[in-house]
């Protein structure tokens, strides 16, 4: 792909939102229909989890949060920015580690590690922003 | 909502078929499906991937949870036909030990 593509989505603080990610997912691959399978895997299973933990975390219980995503697709990688307003995470998710295999919680951010090349997590004043980036494989 | 198929074979397999995503979305409705089965007498449960292009961590934690309590019930869960990303994120997250993919419905039990 020679050009670069830009998408950005404001998703209400909801539950639900975590599929609107799924959809807006097909929508970019469509435009970018050289992404391998495998590296669309990895962007959606590590969008969906870090979405999933804003609306589950940061924006519990609010009235009126958002969430924005903007994605961003090269030749060569692709970059997920995550942006909402909600409460301050208080642990660090590039830390995160993969519990024993009868647990049935605490895996998300683990996973997102797992399938990321870079996973950050800054407060900027009063908004939440995360970054995430993955290489683009070979298609194999 | 009927994003689920709850079947019983005539062998007493439970069958429950996600007919979407699994996500925090529907995992709590999942749950609901594995628990009535348990609770009607059938432990034995197969969960059709066939459909679920996109399981997330809250999906696994179910299936985890669901697994569980089949167990204590005296029976099992199994997965059948999951999704390439299914496969990847059972592998990455260890499951793929305790939630050993089968290739269909059928050679589950």
């Amino acid at each position: 792909m020679d050009a670069e593509l830009v998408r950005s989505v404001r998703l209400p603080g909801r539950v639900e939102s975590v599929d609107a990610v799924g959809r807006e997912l097909a929508d970019v691959w469509r435009d970018a229909p050289d992404v391998s399978p495998t590296d669309r895997t990895r962007v959606e299973t590590a969008l969906v989890e870090v979405v999933g933990n804003v609306v589950e975390h940061a924006l519990a219980g609010r009235r009126g949060g958002e969430v924005v995503v903007q994605l961003r697709v090269t030749g060569r990688e692709v970059v997920a920015e995550v942006a909402d307003d909600g409460t301050e995470l208080t642990v660090d998710p590039g830390a995160a580690t993969m519990p024993g295999a009868d647990a049935v919680s605490g895996r998300g951010l683990a996973m997102a590690v797992a399938v990321t090349d870079e996973l950050h997590y800054r407060r900027d004043g009063d908004t939440n922003r995360w970054r995430l980036r993955w290489e683009r494989g070979d298609g194999s | 909502m009927s994003d689920f198929e709850v079947t019983v074979t005539d062998e007493g397999v439970g069958v429950v078929r996600p007919l979407d995503r699994l996500t925090m979305v529907s995992a709590k409705r999942f749950s609901g499906h594995v628990a009535d089965l348990i609770g009607g007498g059938t432990s034995r449960i197969v969960v059709d991937l066939s459909r679920t292009g996109f399981v997330d961590s809250s999906g696994l934690g179910a299936l985890i949870a669901g697994l569980k309590s089949a167990r204590q019930a005296g029976g099992d869960l199994r997965l059948a036909a999951p999704s390439e990303q299914v496969t990847t994120i059972l592998s990455l997250t260890n499951l793929d030990k305790v939630l050993r993919p089968r290739d269909s419905v059928e050679s589950a039990f």
